[in-house]
Formats: C-alpha cells, sequence, structure tokens
C-alpha cells in the first residue's frame, strides 16, 4: 500500500515478476477493504503519513490470520521504527533503498511464513 | 510693685510656657514644625541684651546698637549659599554643634573639646548678663534693695530647671525637640509684642521725643553718624562680629540646623527674620531718648522698665515679662546646646575613659545645672563691673573664634588640622588676654596688670599701642586676625591627613551597642533600618546616630569595640556605586547585555528554523529518489521490458526528476528569501505581485488543463511590506492549488479593515477533515506534491507579520492575510527576518 503512484507502479511490477499476487491500496480505506476481503501473506506498508493511515492500519490488523508486515518510511528515524516494530511490524525499511534490498526483504519475509 | 506679685506672674509665665511647649510636643506638633516658628524661633537671637541693652547702648552711644543687628541681616543674604550645605551636612552626620562639624572635617578629637571647652568659657558671661538683666528688672521693679546676686541666683535656678524639663526629657539621636521650639517662638512673639508696645504707651504718654531731642545738645551725638576712622571701624566690626555670632552662636547653630524641621523653610526665614529685627529695633531710638529726657539718672539698662513704669503698673509688668522672655529663651536653648557640646566632646570622652558612661541624660541635666552656676558666679565675679552690651560682646567674640576653622574648612580644602587647631588656640588665647580678663580686672577680681598689660605695647586694650578704638572691636579684631592668620598660615605649611578609613562590621553588634547607649528603642529602630544595608554603610549610620547622643569622638570611640577596618574591597566597591559614570557604564554594559542575548535568541530561533528545513528537505527528497533508483534499477535489469511498460516507466521518471528538480528550486528560493535579511520594504500595490504570479504558473495551469481566473480589486491595495516575499507566497499557494485542481484555480485579493487577503481556490477534492492541521507541516505532502510549499509559505508570510490559513468549505482554500496598517516603531526596515512588525500604508477601505 503507498500513494505515490510512482512507489506503486515500480514496486509492484517488481513483484509480479518476482511471482507473487500483487493488489494496490492507495490508502488506508482501499487498504482495509482489501484486507477485509481475501487472504494475504504480506502487507508492505508505507509511513507516508504517519500520523494517520500507516500506524492506525497496523494497530487494526486482525490477530489472527494477519499477514505479515514490512514497513517502508522516509522518515529513518529511530522511534519510528521502534515503533511500528512495536505495533507489530515484522520489518522496517528507510527509503531511499534499492530493489535488491527490497526483494531480498520480501522473499525472507515470506520464506519465514 | 509688689515682688510676691512679681514673683507670682513669673511663675505663672513660666507655667504658660511649658504648657505651650507641652502643646508643640503634643497636637501642636506641626504648628511646632511650621515655616512661620521656625523664623521666630531664629529670634532667639535677641536676648534681654536687645530689650534692655540696647535703649541703655542707644541712650549713651546712640545707634551704634544697629550693627548687631545689621550682621545677621547681612549674613541672611549668604543662607540659600551656605546654609543649605549645613543642614545638608548635618543631616548626613547628625551634627548638633559647630563642634561636631570640626571633629568631622578635621578629625581630630582635642579640637573639637577645645572648641567646647572655649565655648563654654566664651559664653558664660552671656549667660551671665541674662541672669543680671532678670535680676535687676525684678529689683527695680519690686522696688526692694536686697543683693543683685539673690535673686540672681534664684533666676539661675529656676532657669536651669526649666531648661533641664524642655530640653532632657529623653534622649533622641536627632536631638529635635518640638515643644522647645515652640515654646521658643512663643517667647519671640511676647518679647516683640511687649516692647512694641512699650514703645507705643511711650510715645502716646510722653510724646516725640525727636522734637524735644532738637532742643538739647546734649543729646544729638547719638543722632549723629559715627566719626573718623574709630568711629567707621567700630560700626563695621561690630557688624562683622555680630553677623559671625549669628553663625556661630551654639544656640543659633541648634535652633536653625538642629532643630529645622524642613530645608524648604530657609527661603521663609531668610526675609521674616530680618523683618523681626527690624520691628524689635523701631522702639529702641525713641525709648532711649525719652529715657535721657524724662529719666537721666536711672541707669540706661533700666530705662524700658522706668519708661513703661510711666505707663502704668500693666505695662511695667508686660515690660517685665518681655525681658523675661527674651532672657529664658536664650538661657534655656544655649544652656541646652551647650550642655550637648560638654557632655558629647568633654564628658563623654573622659567618663568613656573611666568606663563609667552611665546614664546620659544625667550627665547633660548636671552639665546645664553646672554650666548656669557658673554663669552665675561669673556675674557674681565681674557682672556688677559691666553694662549688658558689653557683656555679651565679649562673648560674642569668643564665639567668632570658631569661624577661620569652620569656615575655611567648609570651602577651603586646604586647610589642615594643625592649621585649625593653632587659629583656634591663638584667637582664644588673644580673646582671653584682650576682652576676658580685662573684664575681670575691670571688676577687680584680678590685679590690674591684666589691664595694663606687662608693657605698654602689649596693653590689651591697645595692642602695639593702638588707642582710640572701642576695647571690643580692638579685641575682636586682633583675635580674628590672628586666629584667621595662624589658620591659613600652618595650613599651608602641614600636609593634609589622609580620610579617616572606612568601618565595617555585624550589624548584630553594633545594634547592641545602640541599644546599651540609646536604649533598646534605638536598637530595635536601628536593627530594622540597617539590616539589608552593607557593612560599611551601616557602620556609618550607628556612628551617625551616637553622634547625635554622645558626640562625634565618643562615637567613633565606642563603635572602635564592635566594627573592624573596611577592607579596601569594599571601599572600591563603595566608590564605584556612588560614581555617576560607572553607573552610566553598568548601565550600557547591561543594555548591551541584554541586546546580546536578544540576538542570540533571534539567531537561536533561526538556526532551528533552518534545522527543520533542512531535515524536511532530506526526507522529501528520500520518496522521489527511491522511485529514481527502483525504476532506473529495473529498466537496467530488465532490457527486453515491454514498449507500453518501458513508456510507463521512464514517464514516471520524468515526473520524479522534475519533482525533484522542483524541491530544489524551491528550497533554494526559501534560502535564498531567508539569507536575504533584513526584509527588503517597499510601498507595494498588492495587485502587482498578484499578477506577476499568475503569469508565472500560467504554464503549469495550461499543462494541466486548469483555468485560471483573477478577481482583483478596482482600486490598489498599497502596503509596506517585501515584494520578493509575497510573490513567493503566492506562488506556493498557487502552484499548490494547480496540483490539486480538476479545472479550475482562483486567486481573489479582498481589502478589508487593516488587513489586506489574498484567496487561492481550487475544485479539487479538498483536504481530508483528519489532514487539516498537518497541511502547513513539513513533509506532508500528498499529491505529489514537494511537501515544502505551504510549510514554506506559512514561514514567509510570519516574517511578513501576515499569516496563512486553510478555509473551510469546499475543494481548497487557502487565505494569504497581510496587514496593511503602519507599524511607525518598525517601518524602519525590520532588522529581524522572523519579525518584522506589521507594515503597510493607510488601509483604503471597500474595494471588491
Amino acid at each position: 500500500m503507498d500513494d505515490e503512484e510512482s512507489i506503486l507502479v515500480p514496486l509492484e511490477f517488481l513483484l509480479k515478476k518476482a511471482g507473487h499476487e500483487v493488489a494496490l491500496a492507495r490508502t488506508g480505506e482501499e487498504a482495509w477493504r482489501l484486507l477485509e476481503g481475501g487472504r494475504f501473506d504480506l502487507l508492505i506498508l508505507d509511513l507516508m503519513l504517519p500520523d494517520l493511515d500507516g500506524f492506525a492500519l497496523l494497530e487494526r490488523l486482525p490477530q489472527g490470520q494477519r499477514p505479515k508486515v514490512l514497513v517502508l518510511t522516509a522518515r529513518g528515524r529511530e522511534a519510528d521504527r521502534a515503533k511500528a516494530l512495536a505495533l507489530g511490524a515484522e520489518a522496517f525499511m528507510a527509503k531511499p533503498f534499492g530493489i535488491g534490498e527490497l526483494l531480498a526483504q520480501v522473499e525472507r519475509l515470506l520464506e519465514g511464513a | 510693685m509688689s515682688p510676691l506679685l512679681l514673683l507670682f506672674s513669673l511663675l505663672l509665665y513660666l507655667g504658660l510656657l511649658f504648657l505651650v511647649a507641652l502643646f508643640g510636643e503634643g497636637r501642636g506638633r506641626t504648628l511646632a514644625q511650621s515655616p512661620w516658628t521656625y523664623a521666630l524661633s531664629l529670634a532667639v537671637y535677641a536676648t534681654a541684651w536687645t530689650f534692655f541693652g540696647s535703649v541703655g547702648r542707644a541712650a549713651t552711644e546712640g545707634a551704634t546698637f544697629l550693627p548687631v543687628y545689621l550682621g545677621p541681616t547681612l549674613v541672611l543674604l549668604l543662607w540659600p549659599f551656605l546654609h543649605g550645605r549645613l543642614l545638608e551636612l548635618s543631616r548626613a552626620h547628625r551634627l548638633t554643634s559647630w563642634a561636631d562639624y570640626l571633629f568631622l572635617r578635621y578629625g581630630h578629637a582635642p579640637l573639637a573639646s577645645l572648641t567646647a571647652a572655649f565655648l563654654a568659657v566664651g559664653l558664660l558671661p552671656y549667660l551671665a548678663l541674662q541672669l543680671k538683666a532678670i535680676a535687676q528688672a525684678f529689683l527695680f521693679l519690686s522696688g526692694e534693695k536686697a543683693p543683685l546676686a539673690d535673686a540672681a541666683f534664684l533666676t539661675a535656678l529656676l532657669l536651669a530647671f526649666f531648661a533641664i524639663l524642655f530640653g532632657t526629657r529623653r534622649l533622641d539621636p536627632s536631638e529635635r525637640h518640638e515643644g522647645l521650639v515652640l515654646a521658643v517662638a512663643f517667647e519671640s512673639s511676647v518679647k516683640l509684642v511687649a516692647l512694641l508696645l512699650v514703645g507705643l504707651a511711650a510715645l502716646l504718654l510722653l510724646g516725640n521725643p525727636f522734637l524735644e531731642a532738637q532742643k538739647r545738645p546734649e543729646l544729638w551725638p547719638l543722632l549723629l553718624p559715627p566719626e573718623g576712622l574709630p568711629g567707621y571701624l567700630d560700626w563695621v566690626g561690630l557688624t562683622v562680629l555680630s553677623g559671625l555670632a549669628f553663625l556661630f552662636l551654639p544656640r543659633q547653630f541648634h535652633v536653625s540646623v538642629v532643630e529645622n524641621a524642613d530645608p524648604k523653610h530657609l527661603p521663609l526665614a531668610a526675609w521674616a527674620f530680618p523683618l523681626y529685627l527690624l520691628l524689635i529695633n523701631l522702639p529702641i531710638l525713641p525709648l532711649a531718648l525719652l529715657g535721657r529726657t524724662h529719666f537721666p539718672e536711672t541707669p540706661p539698662d533700666l530705662l524700658v522698665l522706668a519708661l513703661a513704669q510711666e505707663a502704668g503698673p500693666a505695662l511695667a509688668l508686660l515690660a517685665f515679662l518681655g525681658g523675661v522672655s527674651a532672657a529664658t529663651a536664650m538661657v534655656i536653648v544655649e544652656a541646652l546646646a551647650l550642655s550637648i557640646l560638654v557632655s558629647n566632646h568633654l564628658l563623654s570622652p573622659l567618663l568613656l575613659r573611666a568606663r563609667a558612661l552611665g546614664s546620659l541624660l544625667l550627665w547633660r541635666r548636671l552639665s546645664i545645672l553646672g554650666i548656669l552656676l557658673l554663669a552665675y558666679l561669673y556675674f557674681r565675679l565681674a557682672g556688677e563691673a559691666h553694662a549688658l552690651v558689653a557683656m555679651g560682646l565679649i562673648s560674642f567674640a569668643a564665639v567668632t573664634q570658631l569661624a577661620p576653622p569652620a569656615l575655611l574648612g567648609l570651602f577651603w580644602k586646604g586647610a589642615t588640622r594643625e592649621g585649625a587647631l593653632a587659629g583656634l588656640v591663638g584667637g582664644g588665647l588673644l580673646w582671653a588676654y584682650t576682652l576676658f580678663l580685662p573684664a575681670l580686672a575691670r571688676s577687680g577680681w584680678l590685679p590690674s596688670v591684666f589691664l595694663e598689660g606687662p608693657h605698654p605695647l602689649l596693653r590689651p586694650e591697645g595692642l602695639l599701642g593702638l588707642g582710640g578704638l572701642d576695647p571690643v572691636t580692638h579685641g575682636f579684631f586682633a583675635s580674628l586676625f590672628l586666629n584667621l592668620g595662624l589658620t591659613v598660615g600652618v595650613s599651608l605649611f602641614t600636609k593634609r591627613q589622609a580620610r579617616e578609613e572606612g568601618r565595617t562590621g555585624e550589624v548584630r553588634e553594633m545594634a547592641r551597642l545602640l541599644g546599651r547607649v540609646l536604649g533598646p528603642e534605638a536598637e530595635a529602630a536601628f536593627l530594622q533600618e540597617a539590616q539589608d544595608l552593607p557593612g560599611p554603610k551601616a557602620a556609618a549610620r550607628a556612628e551617625a546616630l551616637l553622634t547625635g547622643a554622645v558626640g562625634p569622638a565618643t562615637a567613633r570611640l565606642l563603635l572602635l569595640s564592635v566594627t573592624e577596618k573596611a577592607p579596601p574591597e569594599a571601599l572600591l566597591e563603595e566608590a564605584a556605586l556612588e560614581s555617576k559614570e560607572v553607573r552610566a557604564y553598568a548601565r550600557a554594559l547591561e543594555e548591551a547585555r541584554r541586546e546580546l542575548a536578544q540576538a542570540y535568541e533571534r539567531l537561536k530561533a533561526l538556526d532551528q528554523a533552518k534545522d527543520e528545513v533542512l531535515a524536511a528537505v532530506s526526507h522529501e527528497l528520500k520518496t522521489p529518489l527511491t522511485a529514481v533508483r527502483a525504476l532506473a534499477e529495473i529498466l537496467e535489469a530488465h532490457p527486453d521490458l515491454p514498449e507500453e511498460e518501458r513508456r510507463r516507466f521512464t514517464g514516471l521518471l520524468a515526473k520524479e526528476a522534475a519533482r525533484l528538480s522542483r524541491l530544489v528550486e524551491e528550497v533554494l528560493a526559501y534560502a535564498k528569501l531567508q539569507a536575504e535579511l533584513p526584509l527588503k520594504l517597499q510601498s507595494l500595490d498588492l495587485r502587482e505581485p498578484a499578477g506577476e504570479a499568475l503569469a508565472l504558473v500560467a504554464p503549469l495551469a495550461r499543462e494541466r488543463g486548469v483555468a485560471l481566473e483573477a478577481r482583483l480589486p478596482q482600486d490598489e491595495v498599497r502596503t509596506l511590506t517585501d515584494r520578493d516575499r509575497v510573490l513567493q507566497v503566492l506562488l506556493n499557494l498557487l502552484q499548490n492549488a494547480l496540483r490539486h485542481a480538476h479545472s479550475r484555480v482562483i486567486l481573489e485579493l479582498k481589502p478589508s479593515g487593516k488587513e489586506a487577503s489574498f484567496y487561492v481556490q481550487d475544485d479539487g477534492p479538498g483536504v481530508p477533515e483528519e489532514k487539516r492541521p498537518w497541511v502547513f507541516e513539513p513533509f506532508q505532502s500528498f499529491a505529489g506534491g514537494t511537501g515544502l510549499g505551504l510549510y514554506l509559505a506559512r514561514r514567509l508570510s510570519e516574517a511578513l507579520g501576515g499569516r496563512v490559513q486553510l478555509e473551510a468549505g469546499e475543494g481548497a482554500r487557502f487565505a494569504f492575510t497581510l496587514p496593511l496598517e503602519v507599524n511607525h516603531a518598525d517601518s524602519g526596515g525590520g532588522r529581524r527576518g522572523e519579525h518584522p512588525g506589521a507594515p503597510g500604508v493607510p488601509p483604503e477601505e471597500g474595494g471588491a
């Protein structure tokens, strides 16, 4: 989930290329509907608007069959990382990152599932 | 007249006097402290000598009684110059006499003690004169032939009793006695009224004496001016003598300086007192002439009484009481002043040395009694040989010996303690040789060699063979010139001694000392007063308080036990504090420190703002950079991408690159504006930057297919502001609007009251409710903005004294408001980029 087309498009391309099924959401509401509608292994969440969608969504995730969560953020602050992890995110990546790093991280999370 | 009646009225009068004094200390306190009371109390100068003696002198020597009053009148011309300074000194150091001043100026205890002793001895003739006047009047009116001495003894005891009652009821460091002052002023009124009434009655009863005098050649000399050089010298001598005596008589110092309630009383006294002297001298000459024509056999000093008796017993009684009032006022104040002198400068040092300070009040009372008994003794020894005026003048000459050391001390820095001592001793000895001892010899109590001298050139009343001068004039000039010569001469050849070093100590210990000497009230008062004073100041205060009660020399000795030398730093500190320039410098320093602190705070705020912007910029860079990197890596890793995909990715790449460059431009623009401190204020029509901003964003609007609309007023909207910053804010707002608009962006300018607002409205989705609080924060970008535009717009508008707000309603509507009011205080050009007052020009009301 990301509100930036420039991030969403290449991510979608890469993940599909790596053989995953991908659903895109631009806002928290969209993401929430998708999550309710089907089962996901991994949620890639951009904390672009830290006080709104990102963390709120993280908090609202159902405890049972919840997907793994990878948090992306432009703010590399330690506090954000700690908060994200405390709210149940499995991994955290600070922008900017290379596609190699991202794919490696995604594979690691999915293997552990 | 029956002696019993006389005695009864005398006691009645004294009782009335006591009531007046009680009134002055109670409900009449305001009256006692009024300027008129002050002026009248100065008339303590006019004694029985004036009341009886002036007529006597006029009847024998003519108008030579007048210089005695001309002198004080002339001295009063100097008052603003001399007395203001004296009052100031006296207030600061609690001076009670000239001896205190001499000690303060020369710092030499023996000098002050010598002065006190000399004054006490020198004033005995004067006091004796008052006793003689009352006793003489009493005997004359009663017709008794009882020895003069008996009546005088009784008088002395009575007056001592009253002086003790009035002056020593309590020990007060300020030595102020409101009751006494009011009583003295009352007595001054009584004697003036009495003498004027006697004169008036005599004139009405006996006719104009001046017509009669023309027919009697033996009276002519009384009405003619003095003859020859000796005559002129006598006049000048007497004028100077009495002028100086007026300044230096202990009782005059007491009423004019010590009892002065307010320095503002001086101007009134400066004319009221000479007027008093004029009035009381009006009847003198007529009375003298009438006396000479009608009572040629009566002793001259009794002519007033004889003439009053002629007018009836009531007037005789009034004349008697007038004389009594003149004498009692003088004796009471003089005895009190002398007792303070004697106990402060003679007794206290001795008693302190003997460690028997005891009750100071008791010593004061004993001093008064002792002084009056000594005066009585002098009267017995010499009084009967001399006329009243001559006796008074001998005392005057003694008192003037203080003039050279005191006046030179006040106005000449070069005067030294050795000079003052030499002058005083020399002048005093010569006074005794030429005036005091011959007076005793004339009465037969000393061998005649004191009248003739050991050698013709050393004849006491004609030194160096001088002849023809009045003995008093001669003695006065001789002793004063010797005194002056010695004071100046010795001062020139001796070095000025260093000032006494300051003392410092524990306030508590000083308070205990004050309690021991002055009583528990003084201790408590001092504790309260000196609690917050630094050591040296408290010590000076304690010394001043003690000085009032025990004299300066004793005060210093007492303080030695509870204080120590003030360290030099304290002195330096005190000197620095007292220096005006240093104070001004300290103020300037403080001002500079405050400005620096303000500048520092401003810089800190600027620095913080810069950090914030920097953090915002670096974060804003990360999202597009991530996209660019990911897209570029994909393109590189997948050369075989379908054409459609490839075009999509390169399109995104170009878009992100453009976003990056826009971000850089915005940051640069902001940095440039921030760096260009101060604001470049100019008178500006706000429609002009609006037009330019629209022109600048027109290409972007075309590219996005958004229509731009301007709603500007017909009339100009002028204010004093920074054009570049206004333009930048408008650009940021317009670019933000274009990014969110569907089809239309409106820029509107509306003046309203003291402000003018730009409104930038788009027809986009608007800002979601939950995001509204964050739109002006950095890195809150949505829809591909840089995230900095609105944040920078807000900061820039605040720097212009305005604000940017997000209005409620459909779409997004931003208001950018600027003040129109001229703020004159800051219109010179805001030094501070962050906060430039509120520039502008008078509002043009209305508009579209």
